[in-house]
């Protein structure tokens, strides 16, 4: 591998003979120092261009001579650079912010027009100020339900953790916040996300034509940016809402060249805890805790370090406690070692807990898990036709698939722990983009991922017929019982997997303002979070992949075409088609909670979704928003390992749990005034596929509800609207303070959503009853925010 | 566990409702065979138990409970050395078979069950289970959201044997019984450290109060049995609910397999012992 990079490093640098020289630097926000990710450079007599990576950083290369330089980024008023290129120039810029920017002014068309002869497609953007525009439950801004308003993005239902790209599943899903893994994106089992919205810059979700520098998880990643802080004042900002209050403290710690960023958000502790009850001792509620170092150390060499904490804690009287969240570290180290090599060297730590302790059953349990990563990423900029990205990355995991102990001496539970499970998986990667032509944009790349299981402290192995068993009279799967129980040193590898993961784009432009794209990618992923729930619970266990459990596979095409409208609208069309080998489903009746040996209720199947995406777009102006509609169908399959077993299912195609076939989006926001700013969304998307009993018997005097086939049904259609308006007072608006209310009102006509059915049984009459759960109804709000 | 999942299910329901509603799709039945054969064994009663119950019905449709009879069978049942410990004949009440010549089991021995019914015949196998004397009842109350009485059930947990348990506490503010089972993983067997108390905990459980405690010693295919139906049966869906299913028991149809019916054959010793709450 090492050999062909060099070589391909060698051909490209003959390539180019002329007389050429580097324009390099970083593009900041003039009031903050904070660096722009995706800002356009575009040279424009030829109206080639490129823009800046997630560091702020650029690198363009052009023939001598004399250029006009257009920087734009929406936002912030255009910057135009004369520049005569004699040699290798650093262009350091810093845009100011226009705060008039949502009025009509004119605004570059560049940016849209970069991005549409770009070979990247199924990826969507956005910043902070639109996340935060969107009407929330009870106020509270939310990172991760904000990007189900994106096409191709559902969740299963209300209140349910976690979000679905393009008919996969929850944990296929690679959540990075300044590039460190979060393994759990929910607070309070869903109902609110772990990312603060006052800790980030922006984030992207890539769907699909995914650069061959990430891996590891097979339907999406979302790659959320954290700030830096401000270099040049102090400043801070908060709010306080109906759940929590947040605060965010950010300045410099060497004025231009060091900051820090601190942002703290709690929730209340009454939360949910109704006051009938006010001499109980009981507690609910969760935190977040953001931060970030960064040091200037000079033009070429920049330090990070970033941090996440955040717990969600229960607590009912002390007889009941339940803890878990994520924290994450990460040191990055970004150096240049010329105009045209650009790298990055991160080292991440992540974790995951999960505790609770049931005092009344006398033991306390905790599961989780936590991994160390290195990673060296480069940048290569040739020419403005060519630059290469190239990498390498190794993480090392461990995992705590659960371990209970007794919580007083008087209780009778033995203590036990799961066999610790680990794991070391890496990466190396090239990945070109080239344009070819004027039309002809590439983006082509390959990854080679390796997967080492290591050793455990108690192995099971089983006899010939594997973990499952399989009755052929009965026709059921039971859990085998295992033949002997081995130790392996966690230095050992017991079982390795090797995937090439090729990934290739093309966009061809059309016109100077629309494009047809097309990708495909092979990802894999060698960790698991299965769950025998509706939506994933903090209990939960990833597993990683091993003797008994494949890695899943995925294979995507996606054909799409873009059109930008003046600058003012934008039209994204994709079609997309996927398949997923290896994909986990648990046998009926399986239990999995705290279950030791989680191969025994599992097989082996496929997935498979496809879909039309449609996002019709206005950025600009007073009135601005997008229309976004997906036509899906999501599938999976387990056949029977032999010919005479009957699988899940009957072995049938069956929609997975989150399939959703319509799924409609209108977001729509309107600057009034200066005062006033008004924002509403609209969400209509098909039922979610439930399975219903076909009939009903009684055993032992109470009634038991016989189930059909799997998600056969479907609840209701789910729909609901939301508005919010903003409204600044003039008396808030000084120089050194800044104030805002927000009003708002989620689902406004009330209307209330199916999330699940219960079956139950009166127990005084015995009769069966079924009752429908539906989480939010009519939900009003109001929250202040301030700046200082 | 479960516990754990009605006190998710309660924060929830503070910012959720819940309304009783019908689902038209619910009406329609997919019929099957549903044979209830429990040989439940009083340990302590002084005479032998010879009379017991076979049940046959097929399912109905979710909400009507009046589950159609199945009348016509010939039902026999043996031991391991082939020889007839029970003739079923239906009573007057249709789809109830009754043997009163029922011979007590041996506990660790199989048992076969035979019924032939509309030209199908179903077996089941299972193995008569024993169970330990309840050592005493005692009761406490315990603060959680509120205060709430819990009741104590103490036993020795038998030395030297996998134990499956099948608790049934009957109340009179239930019209039906509610069930919990368990295996003895968890829990040790060694002497001296084997002493347990099972719990029921209930905000419902009132001063004088008289509930019934039945304990049944299980097999290790029933309790697996139990563990899916019981998840089942006592309140399922919800977001945190194990995924639903059909639950197959160990009656198998031996004409034609993909024919089969609902329902379970066992042989559990049980020890019962009325409690008044104080």
């Amino acid at each position: 591998m090492k050999k062909f990079l060099i070589l391909l490093l060698l051909i490209v640098s003959n390539t180019y003979a002329q007389e050429k020289f580097t324009i390099t630097g970083v593009v900041k926000d003039a009031g903050s120092g904070e660096t722009l990710i995706g800002v356009s450079i575009i040279e424009k007599s030829s109206s080639q261009g490129t823009v800046t990576n997630e560091y702020g950083f650029y690198s363009f290369t052009l023939p001598k001579g004399e250029h006009t330089i257009d920087i734009s980024y929406l936002g912030y008023n255009n910057f135009t650079k004369k520049i005569n290129l004699t040699k290798n120039t650093t262009l350091n810029i810093d845009l100011k912010e226009n705060l008039e920017s949502l009025d009509e002014v004119v605004i570059s068309t560049y940016t849209e027009k970069v991005s549409i002869k770009k070979a990247e497609m199924s990826v969507n953007k956005m910043k902070v100020q639109t996340v935060k525009q969107i009407p929330a439950v009870l106020g509270e801004v939310d990172v991760i339900k904000s990007i189900t308003t994106l096409p191709g993005v559902t969740t299963a239902g209300e209140g349910q953790s976690g979000f679905n790209v393009r008919g996969g599943a929850a944990d296929q899903n690679l959540v990075l916040l300044d590039e460190a893994t979060i393994y759990n994106t929910s607070h309070l089992f869903g109902l609110f996300s772990v990312i603060n919205a006052d800790a980030i810059k922006d984030l992207k979700l890539y769907k699909g034509g995914v650069p061959a520098k990430f891996g590891g998880r097979i339907s999406s990643v979302l790659d959320i940016h954290q700030k830096d802080g401000n270099k040049y004042d102090f400043h801070g900002n908060g709010g306080i809402g109906l759940i929590s209050s947040r605060l965010t403290l950010e300045g410099p710690i060497v004025k231009k060249k060091a900051s820090f960023f601190l942002s703290g958000r709690r929730s209340y502790a009454d939360l949910f805890i109704p006051l009938a009850m006010p001499d109980t001792d009981n507690t609910a509620y969760f935190y977040d805790l953001n931060t970030k170092i960064n040091w200037e150390i000079d033009n070429h060499n920049k330090l990070y370090l970033s941090g996440y904490f955040g717990r969600d804690v229960f607590s009912f009287a002390e007889s009941f406690i339940n803890t878990y969240g994520n924290a994450v570290g990460n040191l990055r180290w970004n150096h240049v070692f010329n105009s045209q090599l650009f790298s990055n060297l991160s080292l991440i730590y992540s974790n995951y807990y999960y505790g609770l302790e049931l005092d009344f059953v006398g033991f306390k349990w905790n599961s989780g898990l936590q991994n160390l990563n290195l990673q060296y990423d480069f940048t290569k900029y040739y020419n403005d036709n060519v630059s290469v990205n190239f990498g390498i990355n190794s993480t090392f995991h461990q995992f705590n698939p659960g371990k209970i102990e007794p919580n007083n001496e008087d209780s009778g539970i033995i203590e036990d722990q799961l066999s610790k499970k680990h794991a070391i998986e890496s990466g190396l990667y090239i990945d070109v983009e080239q344009k070819i032509s004027d039309r002809i944009d590439l983006r082509y790349g390959l990854r080679l991922s390796a997967f080492a299981r290591m050793g455990e402290k108690e192995k099971y192995i089983y006899n010939e017929n594997g973990p499952v068993l399989y009755d052929e009279d009965l026709k059921i799967y039971e859990k085998a019982t295992p033949i002997d129980t081995v130790a392996i040193n966690v230095s050992k590898i017991q079982k390795t997997f090797l995937n090439l993961e090729p990934r290739f784009s093309i966009a061809y432009a059309l016109t100077d303002d629309s494009s047809i794209k097309g990708s495909y990618q092979r990802m894999a992923q060698y960790l698991h979070l299965i769950s025998n729930t509706q939506s994933p619970s903090p209990l939960d266990i990833w597993t990683p992949s091993g003797d008994y459990i494949k890695p899943q596979i995925s294979d995507q095409i996606a054909v799409g075409y873009n059109k930008d409208f003046n600058g003012k609208y934008s039209l994204t069309a994709e079609v997309f088609g996927k398949t997923v080998q290896n994909r986990l489903d648990y046998v009926d009746g399986a239990d999995l909670i705290a279950q030791e040996a989680i191969e025994t209720v599992l097989l082996s199947g496929k997935a498979r979704a496809y879909g039309l995406e449609l996002m019709f777009k206005k950025e600009l102006g007073k009135f601005n928003g997008w229309i976004s509609y997906t036509l899906s169908k999501s599938e999976q399959k387990t056949a029977g390992r032999t010919p005479t077993e009957i699988g899940i299912n009957n072995g049938n195609w069956y929609n997975t749990g989150y399939d959703k076939t319509h799924d409609v989006t209108i977001l729509a926001n309107y600057k009034a005034s200066k005062r006033w700013n008004f924002n509403s969304n609209f969400t209509l998307q098909t039922g979610q596929p439930v399975t219903y009993p076909t009939g009903n018997y009684s055993y032992r005097g109470v009634s038991v509800p016989n189930y059909g086939k799997r998600n056969t049904f479907r609840l209701p259609a789910y729909h609901r609207l939301d508005v919010a308006a903003t409204y600044k007072p003039k008396r808030y608006q000084n120089k050194k303070f800044k104030g805002e209310w927000v009003f708002s009102v989620y689902n406004i006509y009330n209307r209330q959503n199916w999330s699940s059915v219960l079956f139950g049984q009166d127990v005084e009459t015995g009769q069966n009853k079924t009752e429908r759960l539906s989480i939010f109804g009519v939900l009003p709000s109001i929250t202040f925010n301030f700046k200082f | 566990m479960k516990k754990y999942i009605y006190l998710l299910v309660a924060l929830f329901s503070l910012i959720s409702c819940v309304d009783e509603v019908t689902i038209d799709e619910l009406n329609k039945v997919e019929t099957r065979l549903v044979i209830e054969a429990h040989m439940d064994i009083d340990k302590n009663n002084g005479a032998p138990t010879t009379t017991q119950t076979i049940k046959l019905t097929n399912t109905s449709s979710f909400y009507n409970q009046n589950y159609p009879t199945v009348s016509g069978a010939t039902i026999s049942m043996t031991n391991q050395t082939n020889t007839s410990v029970a003739t079923f004949t239906e009573t007057t009440e249709a789809g109830i078979y009754e043997a009163t010549d029922f011979v007590t089991p041996s506990i660790g021995d199989i048992y076969t069950l035979t019924i032939t019914v509309n030209g199908e015949v179903y077996t089941a196998q299972d193995t008569y289970t024993s169970i330990i004397d309840i050592n005493e009842i005692t009761q406490e109350t315990v603060t959680l959201t509120e205060e709430v009485i819990q009741v104590n059930i103490n036993i020795d947990n038998q030395i030297g044997v996998d134990n499956y348990y099948l608790f049934q506490v009957e109340t009179p503010y239930r019209n039906i019984p509610e069930y919990g089972n368990l295996d003895d993983k968890l829990i040790s067997e060694k002497p001296g450290e084997n002493n347990y108390d099972f719990v029921i905990l209930d905000d419902e459980l009132k001063k004088d109060m008289d509930i019934d405690i039945t304990i049944y010693g299980i097999s290790n295919q029933y309790n697996n049995y139990l563990s899916k139906l019981l998840a089942l049966a006592q309140e399922s869906g919800g977001p945190f609910a194990t995924a639903p299913a059909t639950i197959r028991g160990n009656i198998l149809n031996t004409t034609n397999q993909d024919n089969y019916a609902l329902g379970f054959f066992s042989l559990n010793q049980f020890v019962k012992k009325t409690y008044k709450i104080k």
